[in-house]
């Protein structure tokens, strides 16, 4: 019978103790990265981009090919194009095999799963759904991109400047956002940082794109790094034309980034509903 | 499809009411503890007339009929009881919103029952009472011998006549 | 469909093992089903119900076996009748548990019901009527270990409608626990003395995990976060005395920081206050109760915001009507902040006396009163609101300058003489319908009269007369508009068979002579099977029982129950 007593005894403390007080000044959390301080803005934005994000991995056999076909877009797309490589998924986990190099992010991988990059190499164009799913095989890039160019609705362009300051190893980034047309929806943006020129390990299984097995000075080029502003609001309930919104950021630089000469700052804006991208723009530091 | 289902689920019931009808085996009081008037613990089981049957009356202060059933049995509960020794619990399933009214009511009204509070409806439940008002009789043997749901004026007179054949030994529908 | 045959399958089989007394138990159970078919009507509003028929069912059936017992009870709502959310529609096993009661000791494992003290800060029941049911799922232990000493422990997740409550971090989880003493058990030499003590606490938590939550600066856009606590405390502390005549219960309790979407994600503590006294002679019965609530909706989801997932619950002080016009205006607590008063007094005229007549005579008055509270605003968050703020700060005693609802009620009740029992009953009310959501309409003022007569006739059959008037000038919504008169004759034949025709007639409105809501019904008791049929318009209103209401929509047509106890 004491028993029972001493059970809760011991229970009734742990209850009391289960009370959550959040003092008065931790309540509303300004979101790191937001800032009032700016930068020039260096980089003017006049034409409708696309994005596209190459979903890779080291592990991943055929992503070399992708990797290839990424490298003739931009070529071919120049400044209409921005490409993010978004190293996710079981293909992308470090281990000895690549030296430890680890290019996985926490929103990558989970932008993987929402858009149902599950098998690599695989792409995603301004998120937009064809034929009801996101991804697009790295054959139909090239068309795909094509048909978004000209189908999509320019309302908005993305005006840069960006700053690398070495004292705090943080990047300063101010944008302008400018409404040409009316848009009735909440806007979320987006501020990440790639890396280009990182030499690693590539597994590979096709001799037109490198050695096989695997490449040991495989160049990774627009390589999504950590620590990016994810899902900032732009605007609630939509904006009217003509609106000019600027917004500024500091982003802490990841440190396993090794040049920051190779780096670019890419900001993209999109719908919060539809999670389509209305408008992207990159700028190198 | 739909229609079948609801058809079939319809003819299973009741045959489940009539099967349980002509089951021999009586259920006894649960061991369900609730409140006496005073807020004091006491288990259904323990429920008694000292060795004979007695009636319990599930109510509730915002059931009508169940007041109207009560008044009724009120004014001969004292007849009643020197003829045949007759005791009523009344239990009630008022909840904290209704509770407080309980108290003045029964005093109020000078029933004269034993009355009980079954705030969040447990002896309701283990007695399987769909809705006031609820009536049972319990025979020596402690087993439920009789039951009837709803009032209307003149059951009081079945439900005395039922007792007084309990308490003779014979048996009842 | 495959899924409530074999649950039909299941039911049947264990239901007809165990009433052949396998191991020797007993099955008791009971079981209830409405159908209800409704035609389209535009002068009721009855919406068009393009299933044409709608069911709802359930059974119980509980297993005893000595100090074990077990129980389901299975749901069918194919699909919901009018009123009950469509989130309800499909059909499965809802509840199970299984039980063990020793006299010191009772376990609990599935589904159950309990409450602490008066439930401020926990209830966890079912309002079958209203479509309403927390039942827990979990486990609840209740120790006795003493005479006079109930300790109970409870763990465990709210149902939700149908949903998988724990393949999902959406539902918090509930955890409590509660100790009563009754000093006069516990102690022989009180055990006979006239003041009678029961004290008792008890400690709630919630655990609910922190979502996302922004709040945006509108000229800047820039976010703020909003910091969550996941864990949801509350406390309470209860004394119930008695002496002689008189008695008390009160309670008060206390919540922590829990921003929700019903009180608009503020920091705010939560209290409730409960005070109720009563005296009690024979003949003669007065309470007085009055109580304070200060943002106390507490949910197992914060974002929650109907009837579902609430952890306590927080009862009207008002009169729970029974009359159908006097029920016109139901009050339920305002959960963001309400002081309220009720004061009952039952008096009986004796028998034999002047003013008693032969029979004697019932008088009942009641009067309540529920006001706002007090609220001083603190601080504004950058969004120009108050989410994630402290949100306002309420002195105890002060009331706020808004009535919600007020109420007197008289009523008389007589035998007039050995055939015929008469009651009359008069309300005046006072209703705020802003608190009920209808913003920008009147407040109303109504008059309610009611007299009922029975007359009992030859072979136990008797005759019920009522007629029922409420005048207003107000309107209530679109469909109750002005005055209302009610009449209803309804016999009754040797406690077994009735039949009862209506008519609700809202002749205060405008073009009102159409506005009937005639209905007849009829119903057939035989022990405790009941079948009941009714046919007629059914007007659109809420229903309210306990704390909480439920909008049922106007109908038009059939309606049949059946309910059986077994």
């Amino acid at each position: 019978m004491k028993k029972i007593i001493y059970i809760f005894a011991i229970i009734l403390p742990l209850i009391w103790v289960s009370c959550d007080t959040i003092e008065e000044e931790e309540r509303l959390v300004y979101p790191k990265g937001q800032t009032k301080e700016t930068t020039p803005i260096t980089k003017v934005d006049t034409i409708q981009k696309v994005l596209l994000e190459d979903y890779t991995g080291w592990k991943c056999v055929n992503c070399p090919r992708a990797a290839v076909k990424a490298t003739e877009m931009i070529s071919k797309y120049s400044e209409q194009l921005v490409v993010m490589a978004v190293h996710a998924t079981a293909f992308a986990n470090p281990s000895t095999g690549n030296n430890n190099l680890d290019f996985k992010t926490e929103y990558g991988e989970k932008w993987a799963i929402d858009f149902g990059c599950t098998s690599l190499p695989t792409g995603i164009i301004n998120r937009k759904k064809i034929g009801g799913v996101y991804t697009i095989g790295d054959a139909n890039w090239d068309n795909q991109i094509q048909n978004t160019i000209n189908s999509q609705d320019h309302i908005m362009n993305i005006n840069l400047g960006a700053e690398y300051r070495s004292d705090d190893n943080q990047i300063l980034v101010s944008t302008e956002n400018i409404f040409l047309k009316d848009y009735n929806s909440s806007m979320l943006i987006n501020v990440v940082v790639l890396e280009s020129g990182i030499i690693g390990v590539q597994y590979n299984t096709d001799p037109n794109y490198g050695t096989t097995p695997k490449i040991n000075d495989f160049e990774f080029n627009h390589v999504l790094r950590k620590n990016a502003l994810i899902d900032y609001s732009l605007s609630l309930n939509g904006v009217a034309k003509e609106t000019i919104i600027k917004k500024n950021y500091l982003i802490d630089v990841d440190p396993d980034i090794q040049d920051i000469s190779k780096c670019t700052v890419v900001v993209f804006v999109t719908d919060a509903q539809t999670k389509e991208v209305i408008q992207v723009n990159e700028i190198h530091l | 499809m739909k229609k079948f289902i609801l058809i079939f689920v319809a003819i299973f019931l009741c045959g489940i009411t009539i099967n349980a009808q002509t089951n021999n085996k009586k259920s006894t009081l649960p061991t369900v503890t609730i409140n006496t008037l005073e807020g004091k613990a006491i288990k259904a089981s323990e429920f008694s007339n000292d060795g004979k049957p007695f009636v319990i009356c599930f109510w509730a202060t915002w059931c009508k009929p169940c007041l109207m059933e009560l008044n009724a049995m009120a004014e001969q509960y004292d007849d009643w009881q020197k003829e045949t020794g007759i005791k009523i619990y009344a239990v009630s399933i008022d909840d904290a919103r209704t509770c407080p009214k309980v108290k003045p009511l029964v005093s109020g009204s000078d029933w004269g029952y034993e009355v009980v509070l079954d705030q969040n409806s447990e002896l309701k439940r283990a007695l399987g009472v769909n809705n006031p008002p609820h009536t049972f009789i319990v025979n020596e043997k402690g087993e439920i011998v009789w039951q009837h749901v709803g009032y209307a004026p003149g059951d009081e007179e079945t439900l005395i006549e039922v007792y007084k054949k309990i308490v003779k030994g014979e048996e009842v529908k | 469909m495959k899924k409530l045959l074999l649950a039909i399958f299941l039911i049947t089989c264990s239901f007809n093992g165990f009433s052949q007394d396998i191991f020797g138990g007993k099955v008791t159970g009971n079981f209830q089903m409405d159908v209800q078919a409704s035609k389209e009507d535009s002068i009721i509003g009855a919406e068009k119900v393009s299933e044409k028929l709608l069911m709802n069912a359930f059974t119980n059936i509980l297993y005893t076996n000595g100090d074990f017992s077990a129980g389901m009870r299975f749901e069918a709502y194919l699909n919901p009748i009018l009123g009950f959310d469509p989130q309800y529609k499909g059909a499965g096993l809802a509840y199970r548990f299984a039980s063990y009661k020793k006299d010191y000791l009772e376990i609990t494992a599935g589904n159950f019901y309990e409450q602490f003290g008066n439930g401020l800060i926990f209830r966890s029941y079912e309002e079958r009527n209203l479509g309403l049911d927390n039942a827990m799922d979990g486990l609840k232990i209740i120790a006795r270990p003493v005479k006079g000493v109930a300790l109970k422990g409870v763990i465990g997740k709210q149902r939700y409608y149908w949903e998988k409550i724990w393949e999902s971090d959406n539902f918090g989880l509930v955890r409590g626990i509660d100790a009563e003493v009754s000093i006069n058990s516990l102690f022989k030499k009180f055990e006979a003395s006239p003041l009678q003590i029961i004290a008792g606490g008890s400690f709630v938590s919630v655990f609910d995990k922190a979502e996302d939550r922004f709040i945006i600066e509108p000229s800047t856009g820039d976010n703020y976060k909003l910091t969550m606590p996941e864990n949801i405390g509350s406390g309470a502390a209860r004394l119930q005395m008695s002496y002689k005549a008189f008695n008390l219960n009160a309670e008060y309790a206390r919540k922590g920081q829990d921003p929700n979407a019903v009180n608009g994600y503020i920091f705010h503590k939560g209290e409730a206050a409960y005070l109720s006294l009563g005296y009690a002679a024979k003949g003669l019965g007065i309470n007085v109760s009055a109580k304070r609530i200060d943002n106390m909706s507490y949910k197992s989801r914060r974002g929650e915001t109907g009837n579902m997932l609430n952890v306590n619950y927080l009862p009207a002080l008002t009169r729970q009507h029974s009359y159908s016009l006097f029920a016109m205006y139901p009050y339920a607590t305002q959960v963001n902040g309400e002081m309220g008063i009720q004061a009952d007094i039952i008096y009986k005229l004796k028998k034999n006396t002047f003013l008693g007549g032969k029979y004697g005579t019932d008088l009942k008055l009641n009067y309540s009163i529920a006001n706002s509270i007090d609220k001083k605003y603190v601080q504004l968050n950058p969004a120009g609101n108050y989410e994630g703020t402290e949100g306002y700060s309420s002195s105890f005693f002060k009331a706020g300058d808004e009535i919600y609802f007020e109420e007197l009620n008289l009523e008389l009740g007589k035998k007039l003489s050995s055939d015929f029992k008469l009651n009359l009953m008069y309300s005046y009310q006072t209703f705020n319908p802003i608190a009920i959501g209808h913003q920008g309409e009147k407040f109303i003022y109504a008059n309610v009269f009611a007299a009922d007569l029975t007359q009992k006739l030859k072979k136990r059959s008797s005759l019920r007369y009522e007629v029922q008037l409420l005048l207003t000038e107000q309107n209530y919504g679109e469909f109750a508009a002005g005055d209302w008169i009610q009449g209803t004759v309804e016999y009754n034949l040797g406690g077994k068979f009735f039949v009862a025709a209506t008519d609700q007639w809202n002749y205060g409105k405008l073009n009102g002579e159409k506005v009937h809501y005639y209905n007849f019904a009829v119903g057939y008791t035989k022990g405790t099977t009941r079948i009941q049929l009714s046919y007629g318009k059914q007007r659109e209103g809420i229903i309210c029982i306990g704390g909480v209401c439920r909008m049922v929509p106007a109908s038009n047509g059939l309606f049949a129950t059946i309910t059986s106890s077994f």
